[in-house]
């Protein structure tokens, strides 16, 4: 990609980047090259290199706590590492941090989550931490949960078993239509999807998991899963202001309104696909058409 | 010498450096590493134990000297499991 600016879409929403050295460009492409969009955009967030010398960003020990605050449409984050400067209404600023370190990757995630969170409540959408997987009749479901909780686990036996996944750690789901969308994202946990993973589907399920010896699913109240969905949120709540916090409990609102949601007692297996509604497939039974098999 | 090869109803796919496989019957998961990965892909057609051994050491030079007892070990825990078949 030769374009100096570079779009990443996520779902409708797409920040633009314009790399100012070959180390940011090389930083972001080797991160999201697959997602990434040569665009003439005017308006976009510089990445500039910083080289920090002595002080590498493996040196800090604390690489992945971050001050943030946001007033108005500035969002800054800063840390020992990265410091981030953006007008979220404009989708300009500056990222500055030392983008010749590969563990950059990690530290310019960390902003990118937070920064398309805030770009995607304003677009009645929000990131979740979660899986998110499609099945054969475009439908998708969503399977959230907290660091540990199986989301990586479902996510590769659900791509043995044929279904899309959209990602193992964190999905948008714009709500602003009649029906909610599931959508993928750039940001993956341990399992990295494919490049042919479709980009979004109809929204029919949320299961929250938690592992247990024996499978089962309970339904949950309205106000259980307003709360289950806020807690999973990525952790920026702290420095939202008041403005996009009662967005944010708008959009999980209506959310709720329209989609399934069940808490799901799962074990590494499959049994608890019986729980989730998810259709049938041939590799069920040995008798019928064997399951296709790919390599990733 | 027995000859083994993959249970054809397993379903399975390579996840970065991991085999996942699924018994179909049982629904049960299994996860092999690299070095189980590769034994498992090369069982796609039937092999023995010397040809896996050759196989597997020819794409790892310093593989340990306990590779074909490390492998006999593989081949009867995955048929002992069923997701492998012994052939003539």
């Amino acid at each position: 990609m030769s374009t100096s600016t570079l779009a990443l879409p996520v779902g409708s929403c797409t920040v633009h980047f314009h790399p100012a050295t070959p180390a940011a460009r090389n930083a972001l492409v080797r991160r999201y090259d697959q997602h990434l969009i040569a665009t003439a955009s005017q308006a976009s967030i510089h990445l500039i290199h910083e080289p920090r010398g002595a002080t590498s960003p493996d040196s800090v020990d604390d690489r992945y706590g971050f001050q943030t605050s946001l007033a108005g449409d500035r969002l800054e984050m800063h840390s020992a590492v990265a410091n981030a400067a953006i007008d979220l209404g404009q989708g300009s600023g500056t990222i500055q941090m030392d983008f010749g370190e590969r563990a950059a990757d990690y530290y310019l995630e960390n902003i990118l989550r937070q920064l398309f969170q805030l770009v995607a409540i304003r677009q009645q959408a929000f990131l979740v931490h979660a899986a998110g997987i499609r099945a054969s009749n475009e439908t998708g479901q969503i399977f959230a949960g907290q660091s540990g909780a199986g989301k990586s686990t479902i996510s590769k036996i659900l791509a043995v078993l044929g279904y899309d996944v959209l990602s193992d750690d964190l999905v948008l789901i714009e709500a602003g239509g009649t029906t909610p969308r599931l959508c993928s994202t750039p940001f993956y946990g341990t399992y990295r999807p494919s490049t042919t993973v479709p980009r979004s589907t109809d929204l029919d399920a949320i299961n929250f998991l938690q592992q247990a010896p024996h499978p089962s699913a309970q339904e949950i109240s309205d106000v259980a899963v307003g709360t289950a969905l806020l807690l999973t949120n990525i952790p920026f709540a702290d420095s939202i202001d008041t403005r996009h916090r009662k967005e944010l409990i708008d959009v999980t609102s209506r959310l709720i309104a329209s989609v399934t949601a069940r808490r799901l007692a799962f074990r590494p297996d499959t049994s608890f696909l019986r729980f989730t509604g998810l259709p049938v497939t041939g590799w069920q039974t040995k008798t019928s058409t064997p399951l296709r098999k790919e390599t990733a | 010498m027995s000859r083994y090869r993959q249970n054809p109803t397993i379903a399975w796919r390579q996840i970065d450096d991991q085999s996942v496989l699924i018994d179909p019957v049982s629904g049960v998961v299994f996860v092999l590493n690299e070095l189980g990965g590769q034994v498992w892909e090369l069982l796609e057609h039937a092999r023995d134990t010397h040809e896996l051994v050759n196989e597997v050491r020819n794409a790892r030079p310093a593989a340990p000297v306990s590779l074909g007892d490390d492998i006999d070990r593989f081949l009867t825990a995955l048929v002992e499991r069923e997701l492998a078949v012994a052939t003539a």
